[in-house]
């Protein structure tokens, strides 16, 4: 994988692929949760392989495809893993594209409303979102807040509420 | 004398004596009255220099220095000193006294009617006045004519260097000629949004997170202090993509806040609600406003500038944002007495006399000095 792009699991500490033990590992050699479960269960996610965009720099393409295929599998619960790692880290990757960041879409929406709010007035802040890629996320927030004990994860509660915001762009 | 001087200044931040104080200002005022202020800018240099004082003794120097300055002022005429030249060398030997005397003297020819009788380029020296006119734009507006805002806003050439000149002028004459504040806002929203065009096509591929740039956020914090006071609705093709940042949002909201604390309670208000909110929003993805010293200073202004509405929020803004240095809320409420009465701030003070820390005596005596000249206010 090119050195140009910074992968980071969802606890923050940035990962590193190991090909010859075939799992992702923080820069630290440490563990954690969320790491260990989807090195472990990586393979069960069926007809598209998240991370494989890590090998290269992740576009809005990807996250759609990502998207297609778990709004059709409507994975189970020990999918959600998978769903989670494999979307947060291309989404935490610290890449050119606004649309990938989560961290900019989020302030930029929270920032436009504040101004509209406040001060009314309206700032074009995003011109160029893709209305595909919104109704896709809407589905996907549909189908995770459906599983109840998924919620039970701190880590999906948090993934949730991102999808939300970002919807709403 | 040197003796006197010396056990003033040290004094203060041990034990401090109200009838020693307030005759040691009596005397320093009368040495330094009529033509004798014009070695006032030297004495000030001296005790700046001499008598390095910290956190709240040196809020008790600057008060006691601000007291002398009135009295001072007091005894002199207008129309018989330089006073162009006074305002700029108190400017340079201590800022504060310097914003207070121009302050002052442009009170007076406006309530003598004496200003028209001097040459613009000469009323532009006493710039620094629109300070204090912005200070207590809110709670103790005074008159300005049209004709001196443009003067004076044109003066602040000689004090505040480019670029930033451009936009402390466009706000200033916003602020004071409502009649031109859209076109203002307009004009500074315009330079914004020139400025990120070029900045977009010198640097296409840079990171989406870049450091905000300090003058962008100065226009645009000007442009949205002005807007708060107005109702104009707007629509601005203002593309932030390029420096949008969690830092430069945070520095736009709480910049904004510390600029409209003194103008508009209502709107304030507003603002902190929805800055609050919206920095809770943003803990969901672990970005936090950093407890710097820019905040903090921010705060500290807001405290002082209107403590009203910094109760209202004291526990959110302290929990989210950074908690205000008492020196410098002290520092703001004493300015704010001093110069122009502000029984607001009188009032505040008062208040925090009564709280049990380790500031009360300090503060008890910044009170007890206050009042003493408090009767001979006489504006």
């Amino acid at each position: 994988m090119s050195s140009k792009y910074k992968i980071r699991c969802p606890c923050g500490k940035v990962v590193h692929y190991d090909k010859q033990l075939d799992v992702w590992i923080h820069e630290d050699d440490t563990v954690c949760e969320p790491l260990a479960s989807y090195n472990l269960e990586k393979q069960t996610l069926n007809s598209y392989k998240a991370f494989d965009i890590l090998s290269k720099k992740p576009d809005k393409d990807d996250v759609v495809r990502i998207i297609d295929n778990l709004v059709e599998s409507t994975p189970d619960i020990s999918d959600l893993h998978n769903i989670v790692g494999g979307i947060i880290l291309p989404l935490k990757a610290e890449d050119k594209l606004p649309i990938l960041n989560p961290e900019y879409l989020a302030i930029a929406e929270l920032f436009g409303g504040l101004l509209k709010r406040v001060f009314n007035i309206d700032i074009p802040l995003i011109k160029h979102i893709d209305m595909t890629y919104n109704r896709k996320i809407k589905q996907i927030i549909e189908i995770i807040t459906n599983k109840q004990e998924a919620l039970k994860k701190g880590i999906l509660k948090e993934f949730i509420q991102l999808l939300i915001k970002i919807s709403r762009i | 004398m040197k003796m006197l001087e010396e056990d003033i200044w040290y004094s203060l931040s041990h034990k401090f004596d109200l009838s020693r104080v307030t005759s040691f200002i009596e005397k320093t005022a009368e040495r330094y009255s009529g033509k004798e202020i014009y070695k006032f800018p030297d004495y000030l240099r001296l005790v700046k220099k001499n008598y390095l004082l910290g956190g709240i003794n040196a809020v008790l120097r600057d008060a006691i220095l601000g007291l002398i300055t009135r009295r001072i002022i007091f005894s002199i005429d207008p129309e018989k000193i330089e006073f162009g030249e006074i305002a700029r060398s108190l400017y340079e030997a201590h800022s504060k006294i310097g914003l207070f005397f121009s302050f002052w003297i442009t009170r007076l020819l406006i309530s003598e009617e004496l200003w028209g009788r001097f040459s613009a380029d000469y009323l532009q020296m006493l710039s620094p006045a629109l300070y204090y006119y912005y200070l207590s734009y809110r709670d103790k507006p005074a008159f300005l004519p049209h004709r001196l805002v443009n003067i004076l806003v044109e003066g602040l050439s000689h004090y505040v260097h480019s670029p930033n000149d451009e936009l402390v002028k466009n706000f200033y004459l916003g602020l004071f000629i409502r009649e031109f504040r859209r076109e203002l806002i307009e004009k500074l929203i315009l330079r914004i949004k020139h400025y990120f065009n070029e900045y977009n096509n010198q640097q296409s591929n840079s990171p989406i997170m870049t450091p905000y740039d300090d003058w962008a956020l100065r226009g645009l914090t000007y442009a949205l202090a002005l807007k708060a006071l107005e109702d104009f609705r707007a629509s601005w093709d203002l593309d932030l993509s390029r420096i949008l940042s969690a830092r430069f949002t945070m520095e736009v909201l709480t910049k904004t806040m510390n600029l409209l604390a003194p103008l508009s309670s209502e709107k304030l208000d507003l603002l902190m609600r929805e800055t609050l909110e919206f920095i809770e929003a943003l803990k969901s993805y672990s970005i936090v406003v950093p407890s710097n010293g820019a905040n903090i200073v921010r705060i500290s202004n807001i405290y002082g500038r209107n403590p009203q509405i910094y109760r209202k929020y004291r526990n959110r803004i302290e929990r989210l944002i950074a908690k205000p240095k008492m020196f410098m809320v002290l520092d703001v409420l004493m300015e704010r007495i001093i110069v122009y009465e502000s029984a607001e701030a009188i009032k505040e003070l008062k208040e925090l006399t009564k709280q049990d820390s380790e500031s009360s005596q300090r503060i008890g005596n910044l009170y007890e000095l206050v009042r003493v000249y408090l009767g001979e206010l006489e504006i």
